[in-house]
């Protein structure tokens, strides 16, 4: 209490030489402490902490009563079975008989004396009830087994041991403590004999010795559901009565025995042959233990000797196969026997089951180690992570995010509407189904899934083809399921030509399933959706829509299910090979024909979400906005559980329709909505995904030209620098994304420019950034296509902005020249022309320019178009010397246009350059 | 991620701290704070299941084995005290600071000054971080002696010295 407080600076180092005074203390001999600490020469407060030290090695305190305890993981010697006169290692010391107690204990009269060992002597006792005399054995663990703190505990787990009712194992009656101080146990007697004796007594044959071990599993599941592990299951513990009944002895008893912190060394004491390598490692025992034990039992009683001897290598198969015996039973044992305790059992009854099989000569789970180990190990253990591995593993090839203008807006839309519509067709379901499909193969033998450690999916894919090119006499059914697994998951992966090659094979070898064969036909009409998705993201329409075909022909007989992701995936095709009007009619169907509510609530959503898609593909933007928010509704909180078995997946799902709501409503001009939903799905996919995964990057992309759209531009060139340096970084240098990217980041400095603090610096780092993606798009034009053009025509006018204005006629100039006439964008290119032309000051040039330009653009694009606003509003600045009636009908046409739209951030410069030029036409308007 | 840790990658055991620690906690708040209490889940049997389930019987070696229960410990030690912080504050009496569990938890907890305890140990950290390791493995994790000697890559007798120190140093610390 009135010690000094180490939290002050003085206190913390007193404390700090007190301790480490009492450290060298504690290394001398007690006698010698004290005396040691009277030469030293310490400050009085240092020297009383040193004290109260020193008196605190000797007094009970808090930590000696520990919160937990695992128990004694290799004490199987500590118990010696009452009526297993079989000692523990008689090298032990052997315990004092215990002076004083011999009599009675704790109202149980001793008899003789049954057995002793390391931790006590066992006796006969017998207490005197008021009608009968219950027999039982007592066991007098040696004095000093137990330090002080470990009483408390002792009394409890006894306790709860004691709680253990069950027909095959013999009750502990009560325990204690006796009054010298020395802990008991007492257990029922059982009148029997070991089981390896009885075997070898009774002749058992294999079938009894079966029985009699599923017995033992059932006693020692029971346990486990009680939180107990046996911990020292040998023959010795194991009894067969006079009944034939099998009786478990010293369950948990070894536990109970467990070591103090401050008791002395541990006496290791295995039993040879049946410690399960865990416990020989002074690893942690669980109820795999146990299996184990159970296992080397039964290799015991069938091999005639335990299954490993001090110091020899694990067994590989039962020695001395005897009648009865077969290939299959061998792999139970040796399951059981694994070394890794993960790789056993799950538990005792899965064994009893396996033996079950084996009793009714059904096929058993065990199997030689081999096939499929490595990926019923991978996915059993990485089941989440699969999921999250394929999903990170979709590559968005389209909405790369390139924010050309309007012209291309439809194919821009198209190409993400593809992508976009696959994310939301349950690529994360999908997935999970895979792995269904492999644990079920594989029968996974680890129920706990794993969920700390992340393993690729395309580990998994590796390993599964290892695996199917090794195994040997796999039934070819089996082969073709892997096959088309691991030809979705090479899909998934991105791994185009895997995919092709695993599922072509299928295709070829299994022309036509049988109509009557669901599981035939199911996997034959998903081959068929794989491949000719797989066909079409390389490139190859027709192969593609083939497959296509022939998956429609048979969807019919296939599961709902399939039907829905045929639809879904051939939908998604059809978006992207700019069908959307098709691939929209195609989910209306399934919309009103009920298709769509009878699936899973994810395909029901992702049904919203492709529809949602194929609006946005088709402009029709309002009702796009109203699909991809029915799709959000599955996701609301209050809506219908999704999928109880990971919050992540939905969440997932969720952020992938809005981000293509968010789209939506950056067309439809509410940006700032768009913000906020583009952020949101960000924030929750970054985690999953990792920054630099392609849909990640294409979304960071989206995002900096939403903020470019409203305006902030310094902050949208940031985050596209950022998204360049991944995308480098991932993709390499050469790769087309980064001439959009490049592009868009030249957008984003361009605009920056006219705020900037050093606006000739920034219009030159636009100048660079366009540079950049116009020779880039000229090494490989084919491409690029229109946005090549676009490119050039947005570099030159950046060069004429920046004052190289007889370079920047020239580019555009050129880039006009290398477009047809009645190419879309050859109207945008010649309004940058004109913009240049009246820059200079050349209006009548212009005005002659753009007079049918402004009419071939709202042709194209729409009056009131951006494309076209921006070109009445050059007009009007060509026509304003010359006719400002015209020039002010144009300017107040264009402006109107820009103004309002959810363009009027992105073009402020524009409108502020048209407003400049209104002002010297309109006074009339001033005068109004 | 287990792997990563060997390599020594702190942030990969921060990463293994956060998958554990919702996932002790979650069971923790279950099994340790709910309304029927097992004598026989105890914080370390909580430990060493979450170990099975996160490791699922990979045999892992020392290092990554190192990692992990240290992490572990700690997850254990912040969800025990957290718990009891929160039980301070329900007690209202604002200025008794020295809280003893004598409720919700099974007898083993009743009568640790919780608070003290982390305190006494964050004391200790400083005076002596692998005593201080040594407490949290062998109190928060429940490891035995020779585990964690193992995981420390110490003998056993300099285990037992630093845990003589490190015991005696926090009852003093902790005593009134």
């Amino acid at each position: 209490m009135s010690q000094p407080d180490p939290d002050r600076a003085g206190d913390a180092a007193a404390w700090r030489q007190a301790y480490a005074v009492f450290g060298e203390l504690l290394e001398m001999e007690t006698a010698v402490r004290d005396r040691h600490l009277a030469t030293l020469d310490l400050d009085p407060d240092v020297r009383a902490q040193v004290s109260s030290l020193l008196e605190a090695v000797v007094e009970d305190g808090p930590l000696d009563h520990l919160p937990g305890d695992r128990g004694a993981v290799d004490r199987p010697g500590a118990g010696t079975a009452p009526a297993d006169p079989a000692l523990d290692d008689p090298a032990l010391a052997d315990p004092a008989p215990v002076a004083g107690t011999k009599g009675a204990i704790a109202g149980w009269r001793l008899g003789e004396e049954l057995g002793r060992g390391g931790m006590g002597i066992v006796y006969r006792a017998f207490r005197d009830g008021a009608d009968f005399e219950q027999a039982a054995a007592l066991k007098l663990i040696r004095t000093g087994v137990l330090g002080p703190g470990a009483m408390a505990r002792f009394r409890r787990e006894q306790q709860v041991l004691a709680r253990l009712e069950h027909p095959n194992i013999a009750r502990l009656i009560d325990g204690g403590v006796a009054a010298d101080g020395n802990p008991f146990l007492v257990l029922q007697v059982v009148d029997g004999e070991p089981i390896d004796r009885a075997a070898a007594s009774r002749s058992a044959t294999v079938g009894q010795v079966v029985e009699w071990v599923q017995e033992i599993c059932g006693a020692v599941d029971y346990a486990h559901r009680n939180l107990i592990v046996h911990r020292d299951l040998k023959p010795g513990n194991i009894l067969i009565d006079q009944q034939g009944q099998v009786r478990l002895l010293d369950f948990g008893v070894a536990k109970l025995l467990d070591e103090d912190p401050e008791a002395a060394e541990t006496t290791r004491v295995l039993t040879p042959g049946y410690g399960a390598p865990e416990q020989r490692r002074g690893g942690v025992v669980t109820t795999a233990t146990d299996v184990y034990g159970i296992g080397a039992v039964l290799y015991r009683l069938l091999a005639g000797r335990p299954p490993e001897e001090a110091g020899s290598t694990p067994p590989s198969a039962v020695p001395g196969a005897r009648a009865g015996m077969d290939g299959d039973l061998d792999n139970i044992i040796m399951m059981a026997l694994r070394e890794e305790p993960g790789r056993r059992y799950p538990s005792a009854s899965a064994l009893a089951d396996d033996l079950a099989c084996w009793q009714q000569q059904r096929p058993v789970s065990a199997s030689p180690d081999g096939l499929g180990y490595r990926l019923r190990k991978l996915v059993a253990r990485h089941r989440w992570a699969v999921v999250a591995g394929t999903v990170a593993a979709l590559s968005l090839l389209g909405g790369s995010g390139v924010a050309l203008w309007q012209g291309d807006v439809a194919q821009r839309q198209a190409h993400r509407a593809q992508a976009s519509a696959e994310d939301a067709r349950l690529q994360l379901a999908r997935a999970r189904a895979v792995t269904d499909f492999l644990v079920d193969t594989f029968r996974s033998a680890s129920p706990a899934a794993n969920e700390i450690e992340k393993v690729s999916a395309r580990e998994i894919l590796d390993a599964g083809l290892a695996s199917v090119a090794s195994a040997e006499g796999l039934a070819p059914d089996t082969r073709r399921n892997l096959r088309s697994v691991l030809g979705e998951i090479a899909f998934w992966l991105g791994d185009l030509d895997r995919t092709e090659s695993l599922l072509a094979v299928n295709l070829e070898s299994a022309q036509s399933p049988p109509a009557g064969d669901a599981e035939a036909v199911d996997r034959y009409v998903r081959d068929l959706r794989f491949a000719a998705r797989s066909a079409f993201k390389r490139g190859e329409q027709s192969v593609a829509f083939e497959r296509f075909e022939a998956a429609l022909a048979r969807v019919s007989e296939a599961s709902l299910g399939e039907q829905l992701n045929v639809a879904l995936f051939h939908a998604s095709t059809l978006l992207g090979s700019g069908q959307a009007d098709q691939a929209a009619a195609r989910m209306e169907t399934l919309i009103a024909d009920g298709t769509a509510t009878a699936g899973t609530v994810l395909q029901e959503a992702a049904v919203h979400g492709v529809l949602a898609s194929a609006y946005e593909g088709l402009r029709r933007l309002e009702e796009g906005k109203q699909q991809a928010e029915k799709a959000l509704a599955f996701f609301a909180p209050d809506a219908e559980a999704l999928d109880s078995s990971g919050a992540e997946r939905p969440a997932i799902e969720r952020a992938l329709y809005m981000s293509i709501l968010a789209r939506i409503e950056a067309d439809l001009g509410n940006l700032d909505r768009a913000l906020t939903l583009s952020r949101e799905a960000l924030a929750t996919r970054l985690p999953v995904f990792g920054a630099q995964h392609p849909d990640i990057l294409v979304a960071r992309n989206d995002l900096a030209t939403l903020l470019k759209n409203l305006g902030q531009f310094a902050e949208s060139a940031a985050m596209l620098e950022a998204v360049l340096a991944d995308q480098l970084a991932t993709l390499g240098p050469e790769h087309p994304y980064l001439a959009y990217t490049r592009f868009n980041l030249g957008e984003a400095w361009a605009r920056a420019a006219d705020r900037a603090e050093n606006p000739a610096a920034t219009r030159e780092k636009a100048i660079r950034a366009y540079r950049l993606a116009v020779d880039r798009a000229a090494v490989q034009p084919e491409a690029f296509g229109n946005a090549a053009v676009m490119f050039r025509g947005a570099y030159g006018h950046a060069l004429a902005r920046a004052g190289r204005v007889a370079e920047g006629e020239a580019e555009i100039r050129r880039a006009l020249a290398s477009v047809d006439d009645n190419d879309r964008t050859k109207p945008r290119l010649s309004v940058l022309l004109g913009a240049l032309l009246n820059d200079r000051g050349h209006h009548a040039k212009a005005g002659e320019l753009l007079g049918p330009v402004v009419a071939s653009l709202a042709t194209i694009y729409g009056e009131g178009s951006r494309a076209h606003a921006l070109g009445r509003l050059e007009q009007g600045r060509a026509l304003a010397g010359s006719d400002p009636d015209a020039a002010r009908r144009a300017l107040e046409d264009g402006l109107g246009a820009l103004r309002s739209g959810p363009f009027k951030h992105q073009y402020a410069r524009e409108i502020a350059i048209g407003e400049a030029a209104l002002a010297t036409v309109a006074p009339s308007a001033d005068r109004n | 991620m287990l792997e990563q840790c060997r390599a020594g990658d702190r942030a990969a055991q921060e990463a293994v701290f956060s998958r554990l620690y919702p996932e002790l906690r979650s069971i923790a708040v279950s099994k340790l704070f709910g309304a029927v209490n097992d004598p026989l889940v105890t914080p370390t049997v909580l430990v060493h299941e979450a170990y099975l389930r996160l490791v699922a019987g990979e045999r892992l070696d020392v290092v990554s084995r190192r990692h992990f229960f240290a992490s572990a410990a700690k997850a254990m030690r912040h969800i025990l005290i957290d718990h009891a912080r929160r039980a301070a504050a329900e007690k209202r009496g604002g200025r008794d600071h020295r809280v003893t569990w004598t409720e919700g938890l099974g007898a083993e907890f009743a009568g640790v000054a919780w608070l003290d305890l982390d305190r006494a140990l964050g004391e200790l950290a400083a005076l002596d971080p692998r005593a201080h390791h040594i407490v949290e493995l062998r109190y928060f994790a429940g490891l035995r002696v020779e585990e964690t000697a193992e995981l420390l890559e110490i003998s056993t007798s300099t285990l037992h010295r630093d845990w003589q120190r490190a015991r005696a140093f926090l009852h003093t610390r902790m005593s009134p």
